[in-house]
């Protein structure tokens, strides 16, 4: 009895592209959700702004950037079977992916250890500061959650590339965690405008 | 075979413990910290150890998929482990029954746990009902104290709708892959994981009754629901598992239908059901995200004081500067973005089923495929432009309300075509009354008596006295039951046979019919007429002076009715039919992809590759054929 | 004509030799062989312009694909033969097209043989092509009768649902709800007999009877119906949707001489304040005039949640939500006393969050003010007069700004000033003065202008509150009365 086993169903070829379209879906399904949080924030803010220290969210939205640039060099060189350069510019696109994480807690968000080495915010907008904190942390926050999760994609494709998976031939799972990766830089770059450039500032009370 | 071999076991010995460590993570935080262990309350009223609660359930869910073993094949390709994927049981050796109750990756097998899981929770929502309806019987009882009342229902409008998904997904995922000729969705694994999410899903909104309820209705509208009790918290985390369910659900409906088809199958010459199980996933993909964001906001409202919908900021102790209001509007807009959607995900696949099993049943074409396959897409489309018309009343801008009118009442358009389209097919046949066809024709009858009752919500001069009464409940049980419940059933008993190799009792089966659908006529019509007299929605008992209590007392009673009527359905399928005799491959002398191959359906679904060579339809076509399976056998002379 | 070149292919030497023996003389044989992979290593070289495939070999079912496999062979044909005994089937694309010698031989040329019908029917004119078995009747009779049992049905649905006695009305913009509502249940009521009538004739007439066999009438679809069953719902909902904005727009317009009653909703009450009365803070009962419209302005208090209020016989209702003033108009307009029911679950307390709502004769409104201690304020009284003076026409001739140039005095600093009169003498502008200047017109006329020209009927016109609203007024524009 012939199953279905040996036809070109089973090509990798023929499951990537099934991988690459459920990959799209579910970018779709994020967007909805990014989507929502955008029109929360101008819903709750209309045309004004918290007025918010410049310089952080500019090296940051740089980072971030530039670790798009190493994940693409990541993608490309596993495509010619460098398998060096596809390591390092992964862990540097972790690397740079980690900074920018932690440059929205400790620097934007401002969580810092005081004396007793007690984990407070600063003189920072608060997440309670009314619509202004709410939306702010709301936003960074569930983006740096994406970050956070893409960091770790990219830690366990660089230790499976440690061991010799993926191949010019066959490394879906490096150009789906790629297209992931610039996906989450696409939503910083619409966020970061929307938070920190457009509208009139408005001061918040601390 | 070791009850603790079961995925079920597992799931739930790994979310208590789970559930333990992330409430210990959350005290422990805390005390490294250097901050007590339990909360101070953001707000009067809300619980200490809330966040820890909140933090636990999430892990409650992460422990119980991990210990069921839905997430065992990923974690070994994150280590280069490589899990080839085989037919039968996922790990080899496992009975038959003990497939259910465990991790499996045949959409068969996940398609009845659906089913089942589904079944379940009708039951559990319909006893809660039950309850409460006994209250609402007469004027001025009085013997389920107001808030507990209030958490019943919340509980019976989620806990349905949860039913209502599980059912959904049994019969899209069962059905699509054998009625395109795949052997199996696009994405087992992640097929079982989004059967098993919903569990830990169930579970955190059954157990958010015993933890305090809540009050809100399952609408779950703040500024109530950032002070209501502890139990609105699981519910929020109830809803977000079961919604992740559909969004990892829908995904694979989609692939598995664009990528999966036998040859020779093109898009119109899919099964029906097949483009309504495709447009529902469309809706399922892109909406479900916004009941999750709007139900995370006001979590976070509770736990973190971040003020989205409280329009003072919210009320804390520690903070004397209030910046600017939150606006409890938001919410609404974005919960019923996804919410109105949401209804059409409940109908869509149903009023597929009845375009499915009229042809069958009447022995003649469905009337205009195409023209239902693309109301179809239409309803899903069109249904993302009306949510706000369950806010006309809500304090949203005036001149808005208009151009939803317009757009709600569009929606009738191509519901309208399917209805004319179901006449069509029923005219001229040759129709056999088993009890697939009665549950049909009831399910058209019930979803025309929800659908007449829409207009008047849609145009917003009665809308003003409608909203928010029980004509509304009248309304949407008769959409539900008509695109849902009703179709559910006829799916049920339809596809029994192939499922199980076994026939249910026509005669208990025409009995169910003949008890649920009057009585549901009762209880809708019912329903809006004491919605028209005075009844408002969620309260707990209403005056003697409003002379209602006859329609009251009817809608009880058809309402028990129903219930006794599913009571038998369940004994047929479940006690009776196991001891019937076999039925045979196509009792129902169906041409469907399916009910070419034997019943109950094998392992491996379809022996050789099937070829799509005519149309899905035709039938009192001579001499015409849809699909074309194994070779003939030699020298028989003919099909 | 030109003999078809024909490939033959099976397996089994019988068949081979069999069709080749019955094709010699009609077709040119240009192959036999028993594999399919014989058959595409000979098809090039030889072009065959049919191939003849035994249906009984599982191996050659790929020979479906033979146009694609070579396209450039002008319509290629693959024809399955399935030989039983001395019994033939023909097939073609999967349809049996034929039975015996003479349908192959049609095959081979393209031709169908009468007996056989492959092609589906084109639906076009089904008197014509159906062939009505004779128990049935022509679906016009049906199509005659339906109609006629859904236009009964279809008035008596309408009628019926319309004449269900309706729950109290009580006020003017219920009238208008309950007349759209009405509307809606005519067509709800047709509607509903047309697909109910039509489904239960259906599954009665066209049911199948003991002893029957076979399948229904054959129709795909109906385009023109299509379209007709598309577009007239669609015309149907646009105009309900223009009748929607036009009575919305009705319901809510603003009306002149507004009561304002101030709403606010907390958990599980209901306070009322009147502003014009300076009555504030009266919990869970509202008194209101009949006949006099209200402008409810609805708040729930900032740190409480979302309420809504609704009295049925009203008609209508609005949330109260914190933080976010909302409005509702309406104008009881029958005298009784109704519930005020919380409409928006609010917590435990929501079933029982009732009040009064009392609407009694302007008299006893009135006296229940008094007896609240308190009466219009003169603000509230001035603010009537303002309204009274742009009104009723009294800016066409009464400026405020002390100008000279229209036919009447300014009104600016005339309280209290000392008025000069065409006949010479001087009086003090009180209210007696103002009240008589505006009934009597030409008793008192004003230095500077002349009698007559006043309308004399403002007596008619203006009630004395409106009146005395003016008088209040005209005693807020201070300023030095000019003379003009």
């Amino acid at each position: 009895m012939a199953a279905l086993t040996e036809t070109h169903h089973e090509s990798y070829a023929w499951k990537s592209q099934n991988n690459r379209l459920g990959m799209w879906l579910f970018f779709i399904s994020e967007s909805f959700l990014f989507g929502g949080l955008l029109v929360s924030r101008f819903f709750l803010w209309g045309g004004t702004r918290p007025d918010l220290p410049q310089l952080v969210p500019l090296i940051i939205t740089v980072v971030l950037l530039l670790s798009s640039f190493y994940m693409n060099r990541a993608e490309v060189a596993i495509a010619h079977d460098d398998r060096r350069t596809f390591l390092r510019s992964l862990l540097i696109t972790a690397l740079l992916g980690t900074i920018f994480f932690l440059g929205v807690l400790f620097v934007e968000w401002g969580f810092s250890f005081n004396e007793q080495g007690k984990l407070v915010l600063g003189n920072h907008i608060h997440p309670t500061d009314g619509v202004y904190g709410a939306v702010l942390y709301g936003m960074t926050g569930m983006h740096a959650l994406h970050v956070l999760s893409g960091v770790i994609l990219i830690l366990i494709l660089w230790n499976l590339g440690r061991k010799g998976h993926f191949s010019a031939k066959e490394h879906f799972g490096v150009e789906a965690t790629a297209i992931y990766w610039h996906y989450v830089d696409l939503v910083w770059v619409v966020f970061y405008p929307a938070l920190y450039l457009i509208g009139t500032p408005v001061a918040h009370g601390h | 075979m070791s009850i603790f071999r079961l995925g079920l076991v597992r799931g739930l010995i790994g979310g208590l413990i789970g559930w333990a460590f992330g409430f210990a993570l959350v005290v422990g935080v805390r005390l490294a910290l250097g901050l007590t262990p339990q909360w101070r309350p953001m707000a009067p009223g809300l619980a200490a150890y809330e966040p820890a609660v909140v933090v636990a359930g999430i892990f409650f869910a992460i422990g119980f998929m991990l210990g069921a073993g839905t997430m065992t094949d990923w974690l070994k390709w994150a280590r280069g482990i490589p899990t080839p994927f085989h037919h039968g049981p996922r790990i080899p050796g496992t009975p038959e029954w003990a497939r259910y109750f465990s991790v499996d990756y045949s959409h068969k097998v996940i398609g009845v746990q659906y089913g089942v899981t589904g079944i379940f929770l009708l039951g559990v929502g319909g006893i809660l009902a039950m309850i409460f309806r006994l209250q609402l019987a007469q004027p001025e009882l009085n013997f389920v104290a107001h808030d507990v009342f209030n958490t019943m229902i919340s509980a019976h409008g989620m806990i349905m709708i949860g039913s209502i998904l599980l059912g959904v997904g049994a019969m899209s995922n069962y059905l699509v892959p054998l009625m395109i000729g795949a052997s199996d969705m696009a994405f087992p694994r992640l097929n079982a994981f989004a059967y098993w999410i919903n569990l830990p899903g169930a579970v955190l909104l059954i157990t958010a009754m015993f933890i305090g309820g809540w009050n809100t209705g399952w609408t779950g509208y703040p500024p109530l629901s950032a002070r209501a009790p502890l139990g609105v918290q699981y519910f929020f985390l109830g809803v977000f598992f079961i919604g992740l369910s559909s969004i990892l659900g829908s995904l694979n409906i989609i692939v598995t239908t664009l990528r999966m088809r036998a040859p020779g199958m093109t898009l119109f010459r899919m099964p029906i059901f097949v483009w309504a199980a495709f447009a529902t996933a469309i809706i399922q993909l892109t909406a479900t995200q916004l009941i999750g964001l709007s139900f995370l906001m006001v979590l976070v409202q509770r736990i973190l004081g971040m003020g989205f919908f409280d329009p003072r900021g919210p009320v804390w102790f520690e903070v004397d500067k209030w910046v600017g209001g939150g606006n409890p509007l938001l919410f609404q807009h974005l919960f019923w973005f996804y919410s109105h959607p949401a209804v059409y995900i409940f109908v869509l696949p149903g009023l597929g089923i009845i375009s499915e099993l009229l042809p069958v049943f009447a022995r003649k074409p469905l009337f205009g495929y195409k023209w239902i396959a693309m109301s179809s897409m239409a309803i899903a489309l069109v249904g993302f432009l009306v949510w706000a018309h369950h806010m006309f009343v809500s304090g949203m801008n005036n001149y808005l309300r208009v151009p939803f009118m317009f757009s709600t009442l569009l929606v009738a358009v191509p519901t309208g075509v399917k209805f004319f389209s179901w006449l069509g097919t029923l005219w001229g046949g040759r129709i056999e009354f088993k009890t697939p066809l009665l549950f049909s024709l009831s399910a058209i009858s019930v979803f025309l008596i929800g659908g007449l009752t829409g207009p008047p919500l849609a145009t917003v001069t009665t809308d003003l006295n409608l909203t928010d009464t029980y004509y509304v409940v009248g309304h949407f049980h008769a959409t539900m039951f008509g695109g849902f419940v009703f179709p559910f059933f006829a799916a049920l008993y339809y596809w029994y046979p192939k499922a199980t190799g076994r026939m249910y009792s026509e005669r208990l089966g025409q009995l169910h019919f003949a008890l649920m659908t009057p009585a549901f006529w009762v209880m809708s019509l019912g329903q809006v007429y004491v919605g028209m007299h005075g009844m408002r929605r969620r309260v707990a008992t209403y005056e003697e002076a409003l002379g209602i209590g006859t329609g009251q007392l009817l809608i009880t009673i058809a309402g028990f009715v129903i219930f006794i009527s599913v009571l038998i359905m369940l004994y047929n399928l479940a006690v009776y039919a196991r001891r019937a005799p076999k039925a045979a491959a196509n009792p129902w002398r169906s041409r469907g992809l399916e009910w070419q191959i034997p019943s109950p359906v094998p392992e491996v679904s379809f022996a050789t590759t099937p070829f799509v060579v005519g149309e899905p339809y035709d039938y009192g076509l001579p001499g015409s054929r849809y699909v074309q399976m194994a070779p003939l056998p030699a020298m028989t002379g003919g099909d | 004509m030109a003999r078809e070149r024909v490939l033959i292919v099976s397996a089994h030497p019988l068949f081979r030799e069999g069709i080749a023996r019955l094709l010699e003389g009609q077709a040119e044989v240009v192959g036999v062989v028993s594999t399919w992979e014989e058959a595409k290593a000979i098809v090039p070289a030889r072009s065959p312009q049919v191939i003849v495939v035994d249906h009984a070999d599982a191996t050659l079912k790929e020979a479906d694909l033979a146009p694609l496999l070579w396209p450039d062979i002008e319509d290629l044909r693959v024809i399955y033969v399935t030989l039983a005994g001395d019994k033939m089937t023909v097939h073609e694309r999967h349809q049996v097209i034929g039975a015996g010698e003479a349908d192959l031989l049609a095959a081979l040329k393209g031709q169908r043989s009468p007996t056989a019908r492959a092609q589906p029917i084109p639906y076009e004119g089904r008197s014509q092509r159906m062939e009505k078995s004779p128990q049935r009747r022509s679906y016009t009779r049906h199509f005659a009768i339906v109609s006629a049992l859904v236009a009964v049905v279809g008035v008596l649905s309408a009628y019926g649902l319309i004449q269900v006695p309706k729950f109290t009305r009580a006020s003017a913009q219920g009238e208008t709800v309950d007349w759209v509502m009405d509307l809606h249940f005519a067509l709800i009521g047709f509607l509903f007999a047309l697909v109910v009538v039509f489904m239960l004739y259906a599954v009665i007439v066209f049911r199948r009877k003991p002893g029957e066999d076979g399948d229904g009438d054959h129709f795909e679809g109906n385009t023109k119906l299509e379209i007709t069953w598309t577009v007239l719902p669609l015309i149907t909902v646009l105009a309900f949707g223009v009748i929607g904005t036009r009575t919305l727009a009705d319901v809510t317009k603003p009306q002149p001489n507004e009561m304002v009653v101030e709403v606010a909703a907390f958990s599980f009450g209901w306070q009322f304040s009147y502003p014009e009365y300076g009555i504030s803070n009266v919990v869970n009962r509202m008194v209101v005039p009949v006949n006099q419209p209200l402008l409810l302005k609805l708040r729930s208090w900032d740190n409480d949640v979302i309420h809504n209020f609704y009295v049925p016989e009203f008609r209508v209702k609005q949330d109260l939500v914190p933080g976010l003033p909302t409005e509702l108009r309406v104008t009881p307009n029958r005298v009784g006393t109704y519930k005020l029911r919380c409409n928006e679950l609010c917590g435990t307390g929501h079933t029982l969050m009732l009040a009064d709502v009392v609407v009694v004769e302007r008299a006893e409104f009135d006296a229940w003010v008094k007896e609240q201690g308190a009466q219009l304020t003169p603000e509230e009284m001035a603010r009537r007069g303002q309204e009274v003076y742009t009104g009723s026409g009294c800016a066409a001739c009464h400026n405020l700004t002390g100008e000279p140039g229209l036919p009447g005095p300014s009104w600016k600093g005339l309280y209290g000033a000392q008025i000069a009169l065409a006949d010479g003498s001087t009086v003090t502008a009180d209210e007696e003065y103002i009240r008589r200047s505006i009934l009597y017109p030409n008793e008192q006329i004003h230095a500077g202008y002349n009698p007559g020209i006043m309308p004399q009927n403002y007596g008619d016109i203006l009630s004395e509150q409106q009146i005395a609203y003016l008088i209040e007024f005209i005693k807020t524009l201070n300023g030095q009365h000019t003379g003009h």
